[in-house]
């Protein structure tokens, strides 16, 4: 990582949370979760691939992340599946 | 097994890294076990969760992130001058350790505002809102009060981490490579803020 490339991660993250909190106050409905959701997501891949090195580390680091979503989908998937199809 | 032999053909280098990446591990399922816990609540038939969002202050919400932000960037940097073997390295960490606490000095404000309002900690809300169906207000707090609760243990944990390797930089063997490892658990905290913040403050 350069401190150009973790500058501009910086600045981007910023910009992310601007637009995250300005769309707070235009009433899309569910469409306000969606847009926040995928910007936290996009906040995490940034933190994740810049600062923390994902985009360049191992395959073993690579697959300890990989198990984490893993768990993540099957708890969130297993759970909220019940809240959705009653 | 020998220190040189770890991490051997995985593309690892014997660093401690896959180690700390394991326990962030269990850390992420202990974060999303409590998310999940607060989306069960709010997908709970009759629960105001936007009420109890409106209640908290997206000012101080919103500067919280900045301030969260910028000690991961100060962290990045310091990790970076780490590596340089610049001396500016261990100022970053110290500056990332005073946006620590400032983002604690906000969050501790915050919770004496609710406070004062009533609203924390495990008050019942009849007597404040009579017709609001209270009951689903303190749900929300509860929940915010837990999530934001360990968050804030956590932050405390890396003030701890981040502040003792800037302290004791010259007896450490190799503080950079050790600054390098508390960064990932400070870039973490500050990854699970930013799932934390906007499912607080703008469930609006």
């Amino acid at each position: 990582m350069t401190i150009r490339a973790a500058l501009l991660t910086y600045v981007g993250l910023l910009l992310l949370l601007a637009l995250t909190v300005a769309s707070t106050f235009v009433p899309l409905g569910a469409g306000n979760s969606l847009i926040n959701l995928a910007v936290a997501v996009a906040k995490a891949a940034l933190i994740g691939m810049v600062f923390m090195h994902l985009r360049r580390s191992g395959l073993l680091v690579s697959l300890t992340v990989a198990v984490l979503l893993f768990w993540i989908c099957l708890m969130y998937g297993l759970t909220l599946n019940d809240y959705f199809t009653r | 097994m020998s220190a040189e032999a770890q991490g051997h053909a995985t593309g690892v280098e014997p660093s401690g890294e896959f180690g700390v990446f394991v326990f962030l591990v269990s850390e992420g399922l202990l974060f999303s076990a409590l998310i999940l816990g607060y989306l069960v609540a709010r997908l709970a038939p009759g629960a105001d969760f936007a009420a109890g969002s409106r209640e908290l202050s997206l000012p101080l919400g919103t500067l919280n992130t900045a301030v969260l932000l910028s000690s991961s960037f100060c962290i990045a940097l310091a990790t970076i001058w780490g590596s340089e073997r610049s001396r500016w390295a261990r100022l970053a960490a110290l500056a990332t350790v005073a946006l620590g606490i400032v983002f604690l000095c906000i969050k501790g404000y915050e919770y004496f505002e609710e406070a004062q309002k009533g609203l924390l900690p495990f008050r019942d809300m009849s007597d404040r809102y009579p017709k609001a169906e209270p009951q689903h207000l303190r749900l929300f707090f509860d929940v915010y009060l837990a999530l934001t609760g360990t968050h804030a243990l956590h932050v405390i944990s890396g003030i701890g981490l981040v502040g003792g390797i800037a302290l004791f930089w010259r007896r450490l063997a190799r503080p950079a490579h050790t600054l390098k490892l508390a960064a990932l658990y400070w870039h973490f905290i500050d990854v699970i803020w930013v799932f934390l913040f906007p499912l607080l403050y703008l469930a609006r």
